[in-house]
């Protein structure tokens, strides 16, 4: 069997200077975070606290808010249902009388090309954006023209092509386009 | 040795404990004060909801008034009916505008108020047509163009006209 030799004992000897300083280092560094943590709670006492007194004041102000809303809807909700038909009928009303049938006339005399002439127009308000166009070419790049130039404005719907008396005659729907 | 190592123990422990303090203060104040902040904004977000809400109701309690306010500026009251129809055949010939007999149909609307349909057809020049349009669409009444059919006649440099008008009267 093999003899341990090495003394254990001698290496538990402590020196107490050394570990006298190490302990009071502890210590100081120990007191020295426990005094900044509460000089950091100490220095932001009074801010949290008003913070916290406006925070619950908020809280009180958004529960009275939520509550008003809360009357509010159902005050708006009673009057919707007492008045619903006279503000729908308003507002079509209004809805119709801003739509100006001489600005679509002047916008349509802007846009034909020479060599091509109304024959028809016709609008229906209720549909009030479109209008329908019958058209008259003096020749086939007129009416090319005229698609190209109708095209930059609105939505076109070709219904139909046909020649008649040496004219290239068409039916169109136009729907403006709405700019985003 | 025992007590020596419950120096050590003391020791570490009372710096662990200062440090977890020391950042417990750190994060209790950070927490108070992101904690504020959220609430300041959600009262924000709140306000905003509760005055779209004021206004909305506000303007329905308003709504009474106003409805009287519009009906009594832009329709035309019953005892006027004469005068309209009279007025619009004046228009058409200032206009030089060819017409025959207008055609005129009732619908009550409300109790209060009626709608009047205009049905007409005439022949004139296409500039004295644009004319007669423009001014019956910049009268401040509710008169209003509910169909229109334009078409060149074959011969000629006339145009004829397919016209449905709406016009509201108030009793």
């Amino acid at each position: 069997m093999w003899k341990i030799r090495y003394n254990i004992a001698k290496n538990k000897k402590i020196d107490y200077v050394k570990f006298a300083l190490l302990s009071s280092i502890a210590a100081v560094v120990s007191l020295l975070f426990v005094m900044l943590g509460v000089g950091n709670l100490w220095s932001s006492d009074k801010r949290v606290r008003e913070q916290k007194e406006t925070a619950d004041r908020n809280e009180e102000r958004i529960k009275k808010l939520t509550e008003d809303v809360k009357t509010h809807q159902e005050q708006v909700r009673n009057e919707d249902s007492k008045w619903k038909k006279e503000k729908n009928f308003a507002n079509s009303l209004i809805a119709q009388k801003v739509f100006h049938i001489t600005r679509e006339l002047d916008t349509l005399e802007e846009l034909l090309p020479e060599g091509v002439f109304i024959t028809h127009m016709g609008w229906d308000v209720e549909n009030q954006s479109k209008t329908q166009v019958n058209i008259a070419a003096q020749s086939l790049s007129r009416l090319i023209e005229t698609y190209k130039t109708f095209s930059e404005k609105y939505n076109m719907i070709r219904k139909d092509e046909t020649e008649e008396e040496g004219l290239l005659k068409a039916n169109l729907i136009l729907n403006p386009i709405r700019k985003k | 040795m025992k007590p020596v190592r419950m120096i050590i123990y003391a020791l570490g422990g009372l710096l662990i404990f200062s440090v977890v303090f020391f950042l417990f203060s750190f994060a209790y104040t950070s927490l108070e004060t992101i904690s504020a902040q959220n609430i300041q904004s959600r009262l924000t977000a709140v306000q905003k909801n509760a005055d779209k809400k004021k206004k909305e109701y506000e303007e329905w309690m308003n709504f009474e008034k106003n409805y009287k306010k519009f009906k009594d500026n832009y329709l035309m009251k019953s005892e006027q009916f004469d005068h309209f129809k009279q007025e619009l055949q004046t228009i058409l010939r200032k206009n030089g505008l060819e017409f025959a007999p207008l055609k005129y149909s009732i619908e009550t609307i409300f109790p209060d108020v009626v709608k009047i349909s205009v049905r007409f057809e005439l022949n004139g020049a296409y500039e004295n047509i644009k004319r007669f349009i423009h001014e019956m669409e910049n009268k401040k009444e509710m008169i209003l163009f509910k169909k229109i059919g334009l078409t060149k006649k074959k011969t000629g440099q006339t145009v004829e006209g397919e016209f449905v008008m709406e016009v509201y009267f108030v009793r």
